[in-house]
């Protein structure tokens, strides 16, 4: 009896070492998050047309290669498609072709003119 | 972009048509005003190359029901960036140690939160540590920095310190760069955003601070090897594409290439004293010389100059300056230069020995730096592309804004106060310098740090480029910063005169004078030179 206790007891230790030998549990990190949070609050986007008939649609020209002849092109279209709408182009206001790409419209003193045109929608090309 | 978010906030319901390359530049920019549900019907590429108007039109009918579907139906809002969760737990993967864990969640496709060098991770601890670098709260907020206006804390801004490796004491320079960097003039939602490669900020930090963090101004000045100027630099970097959101290539960020320049790039100015007592750069801008100045201005990159005619052979004032400016000339920026003028203290200390301070060196380079192509473009008539010169159109003259003389590569708004003359470097420094172009879109700031203080202002109207005829001039210096010849200890109008000195074909020896190869004298042997190695 005293000698299988004996036995039990080392495959006991044995046992408890071996367990022991293991990998070590992964450890983990904390850190802060590097990101800024925005600043800028959300806009609500102005509220979509329900149709384009009857309605005024200026197409206001950023001045890239191509631009012009991409955007008479959609005022053509437009015209086709809703013979109701009134199309305002460069070529019933110049202020619908902006100056310099790299200002904004209220910088090139335009930004103004275009909202008394009083227009519905507003299609930008080409970029941004 | 920025007139479509005003147009609704005025209510106008907008459509934007961008280029397919550059559709998500807009929409995270526009993310970054605060409209994420902007519209845009995007077209191919390639319509800006195109030639037929068939098929530009072809194009245009294919667009037109995204663009009426996007005025008549709302768009589904985009993501935007966000900086939470404040904590982020990250648990290695089998086999990974820490630093390698944290690394990976660093870069994608998890995130894209560093420069591509392994970072220290930001800890609670360490940015605890790096916050005794300073007396601010670190929910102080410094500034929102672009493009996607993200908002710079005192706490932000020191986790990027800590991931760029800086030190607490470096704290408060990397806050005042960072206000820098977002002040308007600099236009860093520019910057970041554009095609242009430039947007590599040089930082130049002066006062007595530059020997309190040990920053080197010496040799190497700009290169690798030195903490404090490669952690600042990098730190600032950090927090553009962290706190600011310049972080996606392709996307928000469009650099066709970019400049490694972008890792860091720091120049310190020696302090107290400088070669030839030339002014410092932050007096340059109205501070005083005692004052700690950081300046901030995105850049193409520094050109090497090198103006002396051998390393050996003694050089004059004149013949320094005139080499100089010939090698600033045949770079012919596209848009002209503006930006800082970097000398060696051994430049200056031949150009001082001879009287010249900065002031009179950016004279001398406004009257002397002249384009050659836009000379030739304006004799023939013909620009170097072939195409018919025309002054106002996308020629030359009209790229080179505003030249303080006519004809200098040196444009911009106002470049009297813009362009900057330093020295800085080490002697001997095998005769090398730099020019370092401001960014075609960019501008320059700069901030007192500890205060954030801007320089002092300065009186509206330009500086008038100021110029003597030759008769007024009574000194060597008076004649040649105002770009006319000195030679005969008297100023001249044109070298005319020189034409004396040059040998006339009759002097030269003919061929029966010319000594045959018999009676050449026999080679010396060939000096060694001991390598430095």
């Amino acid at each position: 009896m005293k000698r299988r206790m004996n036995w039990l007891l080392v495959v006991l230790l044995l046992t408890s070492f071996l367990a022991g030998c293991g990998p070590a549990p992964t450890k983990e990190v904390k850190i802060l998050n590097p990101v800024g949070e925005p600043a800028v609050p959300i806009i609500p986007a102005a509220p979509r047309l329900d149709t384009l008939e009857g309605k005024r649609i200026g197409l206001y020209i950023i001045r890239r290669a191509n631009a012009f002849e991409l955007m008479d092109r959609i005022a053509e279209n437009l015209a086709n498609q809703f013979p109701t709408a009134e199309i305002l182009t460069h070529k019933t206001n110049k202020v619908w072709a902006k100056p310099s790409y790299d200002r904004t419209a209220a910088e090139q003193g335009i930004f103004d003119e275009i909202l008394a045109e009083k227009p519905d929608a507003i299609i930008i090309g080409l970029g941004s | 972009m920025y007139d479509l978010v005003e147009f609704e906030k005025a209510g106008i319901p907008c459509v934007e048509i961008p280029t397919e390359a550059f559709e998500s530049e807009s929409q995270q920019r526009a993310i970054g005003q605060g409209l994420p549900t902007i519209a845009s019907a995007a077209v191919p590429t390639e319509v800006s190359y195109l030639t037929e108007l068939s098929e530009i039109h072809e194009i245009a009918d294919a667009a037109m029901p995204e663009i009426i579907a996007s005025l008549t139906a709302a768009t589904e809002p985009m993501e935007r960036r966000s900086a939470e969760p404040r904590i982020i737990t990250i648990k290695p993967k089998d086999g990974e140690d820490i630093l390698e864990a944290v690394n990976r969640y660093f870069f994608p496709p998890e995130n894209r939160w560093s420069d591509g060098f392994p970072v220290i991770p930001p800890t609670e601890e360490r940015v605890e540590w790096m916050l005794t670098g300073t007396e601010r709260s670190p929910d102080e907020e410094i500034t929102q920095l672009p493009p996607c206006y993200g908002k710079a804390t005192v706490e932000k801004i020191a986790i990027n310190a800590v991931m760029a490796g800086a030190k607490p004491e470096y704290l408060e320079t990397i806050i005042a760069a960072v206000d820098a960097i977002s002040d308007p003039k600099v236009y860093l939602e520019g910057t970041t955003t554009t095609t242009d490669p430039g947007n590599a900020p040089l930082i130049v930090i002066n006062g007595p601070i530059v020997n309190e963090l040990g920053l080197n101004y010496s040799w190497g000045v700009m290169g690798p090897g030195w903490r404090p100027n490669s952690t600042i630099g990098r730190a600032l970097s950090l927090c553009v594409r962290n706190i600011g959101g310049a972080d996606t290539p392709g996307s928000i960020v469009q650099h066709t290439y970019y400049l490694p320049h972008d890792y860091s790039m720091v120049l310190a100015q020696p302090y107290p004293e400088t070669t030839g007592n030339w002014k410092l750069l932050s007096e340059q801008l109205g501070y005083r010389r005692d004052q700690n100045v950081v300046f901030v201005m995105p850049t193409d990159g520094p050109t090497n100059l090198s103006p002396f005619d051998s390393p050996t052979k003694p050089i004059s004032a004149a013949n320094l300056l005139k080499n100089w400016v010939d090698q600033m000339a045949q770079q012919q920026p596209r848009r002209g230069f503006v930006g800082l003028i970097n000398f060696s203290p051994e430049h200056v200390r031949i150009l001082a020995a001879e009287g010249w301070t900065e002031t009179d060196v950016k004279y001398y380079i406004f009257h002397t730096a002249f384009s050659p192509a836009v000379l030739e473009a304006k004799e023939t008539g013909y620009t170097t592309r072939g195409e018919k010169h025309r002054a106002d159109t996308f020629g030359l003259t009209r790229m080179m804004k505003k030249p303080p003389v006519e004809n200098c590569i040196v444009s911009g708004e106002d470049p009297v106060r813009d362009t900057f003359v330093l020295v800085s470097g080490a002697i001997p420094m095998g005769g090398h310098g730099n020019m370092i172009p401001r960014s075609s879109h960019g501008g320059y700031a700069a901030r007192e740090i500890g205060t954030l203080a801007p320089p002092p202002a300065r009186p509206e109207e330009l500086v008038e480029i100021e110029t003597l005829p030759v008769e007024e001039t009574t000194t060597e210096i008076e004649c040649l910063k105002y770009g006319h010849y000195w030679y005969g200890e008297a100023c001249h109008e044109k070298p005319e005169d020189y034409e004396e000195e040059v040998p006339t074909p009759e002097e030269v020896p003919s061929e029966e004078e010319a000594p045959t190869p018999e009676e050449t004298p026999e080679e010396e042997e060939e000096e060694h030179y001991e390598s430095v190695c």
